[in-house]
């Protein structure tokens, strides 16, 4: 399934009642499709610090809701091995993050990239960078779906 | 590189060309989105540039060790410029062995605590509580 089909579908889905989206899925799963169903009354796209915060300020203003934090990349905090990467660093210039990356998921813009639970606060040094052109387009293409923010 | 020695500094550098990877995510800091990994290895060009170097001294009529400084020192800025080597690498990068030798100590803790004559560790870390002690008991 491609990120078209994937969209079409979760559209078509998000139109429905409780009840038909379960038919629905059920019927995905008939055709081979396998996706998982998460319900929750919240669901905040992507696990960095703000959404961190975001959630537990939400956890207190509504106390029974139930949140889900979507993240499309890792969990990648590696204790046992941060003094090696850093070595590695060091020594050779790699990245001491590895895989806070997705390849083809890089943004435009004057902004640096983490993709992973913790987001930029995995990097923070005490710089707060200007949103970039990307962010701007996005905030635009994404209003008329946004509620979160009106 | 009175402290270590050349050849422990040798010796270091080596153990670094034998530690390199290709191809793997680099750091970046902020203001850098896109994503930059290590080029190819820098040793596969080291061997023609020592053989060189060693050919260019004979030239002059005599192997490397026996020539003065001078002849060295004008030999090495004949190769860099040939290399196209302007400054120091910000760190071994294969234009030139001796190059990248040199940026391997020069930008190295060891090379910092040289320079300043001082145990200053600039890359070590130190546990917070070792940090917070005051200066004498720290001697």
């Amino acid at each position: 399934m491609n990120h078209d089909d994937h969209a079409v579908r979760a559209e078509h889905a998000e139109g429905l009642a409780l009840a038909d989206r379960r038919v629905l899925v059920r019927r995905w799963r008939t055709m081979g499709i396998a996706m998982a169903v998460h319900e929750s009354d919240i669901c905040i796209i992507g696990g960095g610090i703000t959404s961190a915060m975001l959630a537990e300020k939400l956890s207190e203003l509504r106390p029974g809701a139930s949140i889900t934090v979507v993240e499309a990349g890792r969990s990648i905090f590696d204790a046992q091995n941060r003094g090696r990467y850093r070595e590695r660093a060091m020594a050779y210039g790699e990245h001491p993050w590895p895989d806070d990356y997705i390849e083809d998921q890089q943004a435009d813009g004057i902004i640096s990239m983490t993709m992973a639970v913790g987001g930029l606060a995995l990097h923070w040094g005490g710089a707060c960078n200007r949103f970039s052109e990307e962010d701007l387009r996005l905030k635009v293409a994404l209003r008329p779906r946004c509620r979160l923010a009106d | 590189m009175a402290e270590q020695g050349p050849h422990a500094v040798v010796d270091k550098f080596v153990a670094w060309t034998r530690g390199y990877r290709e191809g793997v995510a680099m750091t970046h800091g902020y203001g850098h989105p896109r994503l930059q990994k290590t080029g190819a290895s820098p040793v596969p060009g080291y061997g023609l540039q020592l053989a060189a170097l060693d050919a260019a001294a004979r030239a002059k009529g005599a192997r490397w060790s026996a020539l003065d400084q001078e002849t060295r020192r004008a030999l090495l800025d004949a190769a860099f410029t040939a290399a196209g080597v302007r400054n120091l690498p910000p760190r071994p990068m294969g234009q030139h062995v001796v190059a990248d030798l040199m940026a391997f100590y020069f930008r190295s803790s060891e090379a910092n605590d040289d320079c300043y004559r001082a145990l200053i560790n600039r890359e070590v870390c130190r546990p917070i509580e070792v940090t917070i002690r005051s200066r004498r008991q720290l001697a």
